[in-house]
């Protein structure tokens, strides 16, 4: 049956859609406790006393946990493998806390509500310590030092050609600096795990995660058991975005099991998801372009000074995915990008929805605009003139950018948007009260780790009745993997997707995957799958040529049986499955360890029309087109779904998203009543477009759209609003006072 | 504790509850009624959105005592066994659901909207949807659902 490049609804939209999915705050296991966890209310200090007593007494309260019950172990909370050595400086409870946030101890109760009591009652002694919030400010020599050796993390130098030279001979440079916000994922299903310690020493977690085997491999660090103990089940994701993954509450879950003895659930309300958990990095971005006579760029130099809070988790990773992205985008000789993470005490950076892309694209895309407008050339023409073809080669790693349709996506867009027209009567429509302007940006974003190991494993059972057993690593982030994976193996077999079954990730008895992050499902999971399906395909074709006594060129897939070419003769899949059991006394299965090949570019160009009221500083964003590079929409709904989706998270960073500190590091905006996610009524008039063109290394040759779609979207819309304005606005959110300050300066 | 009594998807109960429990709390962890979802707790998300005598409103923020006698209808109270509510339907076959997590509050908006006004102008479903929040969607296609939903009714 043919399933690719048609739609499909999410297979299990019917559950969904009644309430009967379970998700991990679903599922009450018998006498399971609750779990609660203290949070510091300042950004650095000592703790010099802890005093549980008065929480003790609370009847309904079963165990309390302060640092001095916690492993002293130090860990990364987002290593990637057993011998990943990022910088580990977290512990489960520490004696110190180093952001408003940060976790101080944990009770766990009958209920939460008597938890929530109990924390409470939880008295702490605080010894300050300084504490610094901004990252500029804690690279100075005689700043502050959170740990001994200073606050950076790392610096990161790659560069090609020799860009000081090209700088001096450039006919025309341009400037400027840009800084984003930490922003929330905002999944609507907050945090939340339950873990259970067996008597026979297994650790067990409950709870949506995107990388399983990851958490196995903190927790076994942490608390020095075997992986063959520790049993991850994913549980259906209500959203992540980057947010469901890295060790937070987990193993707080199991030491709170491990000293009860029973099931423990800690649900994080919205407040501690945004705040104790972390957000996508706040960066401040120099930018500089050189061109020549031509209006070619000619050298690019951007630094980046990314904020990781107190703990690196994955900013080291992030540093180095945005430093090679920028690299792939235009066709510039001499390009260098310069970054330092730095520890400060604010709440976390981590991964988020495009994992650096967003920043360096922002930097970069509000960059090209300006040195157009300074180069009085119109800033689709500029790009055009400087964008990567297909096949053109990366500058860093010399390997293939694939078939890289961006300068196809740009055009496609600025017909589809009608740029030249809108622009030539931008200043007609203007009134007193509004100005309208049109934005424009293009980004990459890859698909996978190639050329790291880029490791997932899937295997493929077919039934003595004919359906099959799925197993892959991958996790379903909500929007619509294992819906395409189905896809994919069923058009391969020629199969209804209902009979193919899809066992949810787990560590225990699923199969390994590194983690659905970097826009992997699709390239590698989705690959992965088709091989195997092909595998499974093909062993059929086999033992159906046995059965109908021919040689396997003979045999064809049609009509969902095999048959014999110019033959009436035919078996079914339950005919070949049923001769392999009793015939060959065997059960046909395929197992794959699937390492993807190369890493592909995912591209897009996104054009915004907004308004903005001169008056209020308001921004509407009226008109949205998208125009994306997927090589194959294998199903053009769930794409175009998460694309939309995209628009509307990047327009949050654009115009109101941020969690706002003062001057003590206390978030000002934590929760949903006063950190505004964009709603319904901030939805533009949307029109998305796919450009498909073959990519070697995909599925059908599809490539990924999770993040890629998020990454122009910020700075589409951000020069939109410059383009209205005649301003340089450059730090997001853009928010109506911010705007103001701008028109009326 | 107090005894009170409501009607739930159209049965009767009779509930000791404590004066602090919200409704939420109720249907969630005293009658395992797990379609409402908790996504904020504050009233700002219409994850837990549920029909009270037919009007959609956030059970997070609503004390359980102060219902006495009220009709509620939960997610799970819309659909039968072989039969989805047509809102369920249109949301399926439009694409408005990811993971599916405000889904129920979403549906429990658009039942409520319908309901009242069964042909809605755009404009009038977005001020519908003014305070339930999807971060996966975008809502265009939740838009598309209920529209969808409204012509389906004329065809009905
Ligand atoms: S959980 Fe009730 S509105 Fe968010
Ligand atoms: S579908 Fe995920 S939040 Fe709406």
């Amino acid at each position: 049956m043919r399933y690719i490049g048609k739609s499909q609804p999410i297979f299990d939209a019917r559950e969904k859609v009644t309430g009967e999915m379970i998700y991990a705050d679903d599922l009450f296991f018998p006498n399971m406790l609750h779990g609660k966890i203290l949070t510091s209310p300042v950004a650095h200090a000592k703790i010099k006393h802890i005093d549980t007593m008065q929480a003790e007494k609370l009847p309904g309260v079963r165990a309390i946990l302060t640092y001095k019950d916690a492993p002293d172990v130090l860990y990364n909370r987002n290593m990637q493998w057993i011998n990943d050595l990022k910088p580990a400086t977290e512990r489960v409870l520490d004696k110190v806390v180093r952001y408003v946030g940060d976790r101080v101890a944990a009770v766990a109760a009958d209920t939460a509500e008597i938890a929530q009591k109990a924390i409470s009652l939880i008295k702490v002694e605080y010894e300050e310590l300084p504490a610094i919030f901004d990252p500029e400010a804690a690279l100075k020599e005689d700043a502050y030092s959170i740990y001994t050796g200073g606050n950076l993390i790392k610096e990161l130098n790659k560069a090609c050609g020799n860009v000081d030279q090209a700088f001096d001979e450039s006919y025309h440079v341009t400037q400027n600096t840009v800084s984003t916000s930490m922003i929330h994922h905002g999944a609507i299903e907050p945090h939340i795990c339950i873990a259970h310690a067996s008597r026979e020493g297994e650790i067990c977690i409950w709870e949506p995660q995107r990388a399983p085997f990851r958490t196995q491999i903190m927790l076994g660090k942490i608390f020095k058991t075997p992986y063959s103990k520790i049993h991850v089940h994913g549980t259906s994701m209500g959203g992540s975005f980057g947010s469901k993954e890295g060790l937070m509450i987990e193993a707080i879950a199991v030491l709170l099991a491990q000293k009860t003895g029973r099931y423990v659930k800690i649900r994080y309300d919205r407040n501690e998801s945004m705040i104790s958990t972390f957000t996508r990095h706040a960066m401040k971005l120099y930018g500089k372009i050189g061109v020549n006579g031509q209006g070619k760029i000619t050298a690019l130099d951007v630094k980046a000074i990314i904020n990781s809070g107190p703990y690196c988790g994955d900013t080291t990773n992030i540093q180095g995915s945005m430093c090679s992205k920028m690299f792939k985008l235009y066709k510039i000789p001499h390009m260098r990008f310069v970054g330092q993470s730095v520890y400060t005490n604010t709440q976390l950076g981590g991964a988020m929805r495009g994992y650096g892309s967003p920043a360096i694209f922002y930097a970069l895309e509000l960059l090209v605009n300006k040195t157009a407008k300074e180069l009085n050339m119109d800033p689709v023409a500029f790009r055009m003139n400087n964008l990567v073809a297909p096949y053109g080669i990366d500058p860093i790693n010399q390997l293939s950018l694939g078939n890289a349709r961006i300068k196809d996506c740009l055009q496609k867009g600025s017909e589809l948007f009608n740029w030249e027209e809108k622009r030539a009567r931008q200043s007609s429509i203007e009134t007193e009260r509004y100005a309208y302007g049109y934005g424009v940006a293009t980004a990459v974003h890859g698909n996978g780790v190639a050329p790291e190991p880029d490791i997932t494993v899937v295997s493929l059972a077919l039934n003595e009745d004919g359906s099959m057993l799925l197993r892959t690593g991958i996790s379903d982030h909500g929007a619509g993997t294992y819906t395409v994976l189905k896809q994919i193996a069923a058009d391969i077999l020629d199969m209804p997707m209902e009979h193919i079954a899809l066992i949810h990730t787990d560590t225990y008895s699923g199969l390994y995957d590194r983690g659905a992050g970097s826009s992997r499902n699709t390239w590698v999971g989705g690959a992965a799958v088709a091989e195997i399906a092909k595998r499974m395909k093909n062993s059929m074709t086999l033992i159906a040529a046995e059965a109908l006594q021919v040689s396997s060129e003979e045999i064809v897939l049609e009509d969902e049986v095999f048959k014999i070419k110019d033959n009436k003769a035919k078996i079914d899949k339950k005919g070949v499955a049923c001769y392999a059991y009793q015939e060959k006394r065997a059960k046909i299965i395929e197992t794959l360890s699937y390492d993807s090949p190369r890493n592909a570019g995912s591209y897009g160009a996104h054009f915004a029309g907004v308004q903005v009221d001169k008056l209020t500083g308001e921004v509407k964003v009226e008109e949205y087109v998208a125009v994306c590079d997927v090589g194959k929409a294998i199903n053009p709904m769930l794409l175009e779904g998460q694309i939309e989706g995209a628009i509307l998270m990047g327009l949050g960073m654009a115009l109101f998203e941020g969690l706002q500190l003062d001057e003590k590091g206390v978030p000002k905006n934590a929760g949903f009543k006063k950190y505004r996610m964009p709603k319904a009524s901030d939805m533009p008039k949307i029109m998305i477009h796919f450009v498909e063109a073959y990519e070697e290394g995909g599925p059908f040759g599809a490539k990924s759209i999770g993040e890629a779609a998020i990454i122009p979207v910020t700075p589409a819309i951000v020069n939109a609003v410059n383009d209205a304005l005649g301003t340089e606005l450059t730090e997001v959110p853009l928010l109506s006072d911010k705007i103001l300050k701008a028109i009326y300066k | 504790m107090k005894s009170i009594m409501m009607k739930i998807n159209g049965d009767q109960y009779t509930l000791e509850i404590q004066d602090n429990w919200t409704l939420l709390y109720v249907l969630r962890d005293v009658l395992h009624l797990t379609g409402t979802k908790y996504g904020c707790g504050t009233g700002d998300c219409g994850a837990c959105k549920v029909l009270i005598n037919g009007i959609a409103k956030n059970s997070c923020t609503l004390l359980a005592k102060n219902l006495e006698n009220h009709e509620i209808t939960t997610i799970e109270g819309l659909s039968q066994r072989d039969k989805l509510h047509p809102v369920q339907e249109a949301f399926i076959e439009a694409g408005a659901i990811q993971c599916g997590f405000c889904t129920p509050g979403m549906v429990i908006t658009a039942v409520a909207l319908l309901d009242q006004n069964p042909y809605p102008t755009e404009n009038e479903i977005v001020v519908a949807l003014e305070n339930n929040l999807c971060r996966c969607t975008g809502y265009k296609k939740i838009i598309d659902a209920i529209r969808l939903a409204s012509k389906k009714r004329d065809r009905r």
